[in-house]
C-alpha cells in the first residue's frame, strides 16, 4: 500500500468501514476505492474483520439476570429495612417479609414466566463442554489443591482420578465454584471435569447409589454422564463422557483417595 | 426518612432501560476481565452503581453508552488490580490451550486469502487474541467491534478525543489483526507463505511500542 494510502487507511478507509462518515463522505472514499486496488482490499480486510468480531459476543447466564434483578429489588428499599430494624416490632414483620420472599422466589422461579434456571448438572455440563483456558495449570493434585486455598473461601478435597490438568474459577448460581480438569491414563487420554460448588441446591439430581459409603447421584445431560456427591457439604460433580458404569468405577476409586488421604 | 428515588416505579423504570443490555455489558465484561466471575461480579457492579446514580441519567439519552461509561469506570477502579494478578498464571495456561487447536483440518487455500480468512476463524480463536491486546486497545476494540457504538460514543465514554480513540482503534485492531493471523497459520487457515504477505498488513509494532511509551 502507498504510504499516501496507508496514511489514509487509519483516518479514513476504517471509519468508512465502520459506518462513521455521512453520505457525501462516504461517495468521497468510495470514488477514491473505485482507482485504488490496495485501499479495496483494505476495506474488504475490514469488513471480514468486522464480521469475525461480531461472532465473538456471549450471552449471560440465567444466574446472573436473576441476581441482578434480585439485587435491585433489595436496593430499591433500603428506607424500608432501616426503619424495620430501629422498630423492635417490626423486626418480626421482616423476618416475615423475608421468609414470603424466600418462599416466593423458590415457587416463583419454578413459574413458567421466569426463564428456565440451568440445574447444577446442566452448568457443569456446559462448563465441561466448552473446556475454557485455565487459571491455574497443576502437574498433581497437591499443587491444584494449594493453589484452590484462598481462591474459594470453602475447603476442597481433590479426589486422584487421574493427571491433573489444571483449574478454573467459575461461578455456578452465583456461587463459587472451581472446576478441576483431569485426563485419564487410559482411554487416550480422556478430559473429566470436576466441579465444585459450595452447596447450590438441597437436593441433588439424578438416581442416587451407594458407592464406596458415600450417596452419589447419576444424571445425564447432553450426552454426558454427571456423578455428584456431597463431602462436608461441598458438591462435587465429576462430568465426562466415560459410560455409566466407567463414572461408577472412577467415583469408586476416587473416593477411596479423597476420603483416606486427603491431599496427595 | 422518605426514599423518593428508589421508589417501586424508579425501579421499573429503571430495569425496563437497562436490563436488555445485560447480555451485551457482560459479554463486553469477560472480555476485560478474561474471567467468568469478575465479569459477574463487574455487571453486578454496574448495575448496582447505575442504579443508585439513576437520577443522573438524562432521561432519552443513551442508556447502552451511560451504563458502558459505569462499567468502564467500575472495572478500572475495580478490577485492574485484581485482573493484573492473575495474569502471570492466565499466560502460562493460555499456551496449554492452544494446542487443542493445532490439529484442526487444514482448509484449502482460497483464491482470495486476503479478503476471507477472518471470517474462517473460529470464535474461539478471536476471543483468544481480544484476551491478549494490552487493556487500553482492549477496551477500544470491544467498545468499536463487539459493542459498535461509534467514534463519538467511545470519545464520551473514555473521555478523551475522538482522534485518540481513532489511533488507539487503529492500532489496538493492527496487533489483534497480527494474532488473529498467528492462529490462522497454527490451523492451516492461511499458508504460512501467503502469512509473510498478509504480515506487512498487520505490521506496526513500532507504532505500538511509541503510543506506549507516551500513554
Amino acid at each position: 500500500m502507498a504510504a499516501e494510502c496507508r496514511q489514509l487507511e487509519e483516518t479514513f478507509l476504517h471509519a468508512y468501514g465502520d459506518g462513521e462518515f455521512s453520505g457525501e463522505e462516504s461517495a468521497e472514499v468510495q470514488t477514491h476505492i473505485e482507482d485504488c486496488d490496495s485501499c479495496a482490499r483494505a476495506v474488504r480486510i475490514h469488513q471480514s474483520y468486522r464480521a469475525a468480531m461480531m461472532r465473538a459476543g456471549v450471552t449471560a447466564p440465567h444466574a446472573l439476570h436473576d441476581a441482578v434483578r434480585a439485587q435491585l429489588v433489595a436496593e430499591s428499599q433500603p428506607g424500608r429495612w432501616m426503619r424495620a430494624f430501629r422498630d423492635p416490632r417490626a423486626v418480626g414483620v421482616a423476618a416475615a417479609a423475608v421468609g414470603a420472599a424466600a418462599w416466593f422466589l423458590a415457587g416463583g422461579l419454578r413459574h413458567p414466566i421466569f426463564a428456565r434456571p440451568q440445574t447444577l448438572v446442566e452448568d457443569g455440563v456446559a462448563l465441561h463442554a466448552r473446556a475454557l483456558p485455565l487459571d491455574y495449570a497443576a502437574s498433581d493434585v497437591g499443587s491444584a489443591q494449594r493453589w484452590l486455598e484462598g481462591k474459594v473461601d470453602f475447603g476442597v478435597q481433590l479426589p486422584q482420578l487421574g493427571q491433573v490438568q489444571g483449574v478454573r474459577l467459575s461461578n455456578v448460581h452465583s456461587r463459587q465454584a472451581a472446576v478441576v480438569t483431569y485426563t485419564l491414563p487410559r482411554g487416550d487420554g480422556r478430559r473429566v471435569s470436576l466441579l465444585i460448588v459450595d452447596d447450590p441446591e438441597p437436593q441433588l439430581s439424578g438416581a442416587s447409589r451407594r458407592i464406596a459409603d458415600r450417596e452419589v447421584w447419576l444424571s445425564q445431560a447432553r450426552g454426558f454422564n454427571v456423578a455428584s456427591w456431597r463431602n462436608h457439604e461441598i458438591v462435587y460433580s465429576l462430568i465426562s463422557d466415560l459410560s455409566e458404569q466407567d463414572v461408577v468405577a472412577l467415583v469408586q476409586a476416587a473416593e477411596m483417595h479423597g476420603t483416606s488421604t486427603g491431599t496427595r | 426518612m422518605l426514599d423518593f428515588k428508589h421508589t417501586e416505579r424508579t425501579r421499573r423504570e429503571f430495569e425496563s432501560l437497562s436490563l436488555d443490555h445485560l447480555d451485551a455489558r457482560y459479554s463486553a465484561g469477560l472480555r476485560l476481565t478474561r474471567n467468568e466471575r469478575d465479569s459477574e461480579d463487574l455487571v453486578q457492579d454496574t448495575f448496582l452503581r447505575a442504579f443508585r446514580f439513576f437520577d443522573k441519567f438524562e432521561r432519552g439519552t443513551n442508556m447502552k453508552a451511560w451504563l458502558f461509561k459505569i462499567l468502564t469506570n467500575t472495572f478500572i477502579n475495580k478490577y485492574r488490580r485484581r485482573v493484573k494478578e492473575r495474569t502471570v498464571v492466565e499466560g502460562a495456561s493460555r499456551e496449554a490451550g492452544n494446542e487443542r487447536f493445532v490439529t484442526r483440518e487444514p482448509t484449502e487455500s482460497s483464491a482470495d486469502p486476503e479478503q476471507y480468512f477472518f471470517e474462517k476463524l473460529l470464535s474461539d480463536d478471536v476471543i483468544r487474541s481480544i484476551d491478549q491486546l494490552p487493556i487500553d486497545f482492549r477496551l477500544v476494540v470491544i467498545l468499536a467491534d463487539l459493542q459498535e457504538f461509534s467514534y463519538k460514543e467511545i470519545a464520551e465514554i473514555l473521555d478523551c478525543p475522538v482522534g485518540t480513540v481513532m489511533s488507539r482503534l487503529y492500532r489496538g485492531r493492527k496487533l489483534l489483526q497480527k494474532n488473529l493471523l498467528g492462529y490462522a497459520v497454527e490451523s492451516g487457515v492461511v499458508q504460512p507463505k501467503q502469512a509473510a504477505e498478509l504480515a506487512s498488513v498487520a505490521d506496526d509494532e513500532a507504532d505500538v511500542l511509541e503510543f506506549k511509551r507516551h500513554a
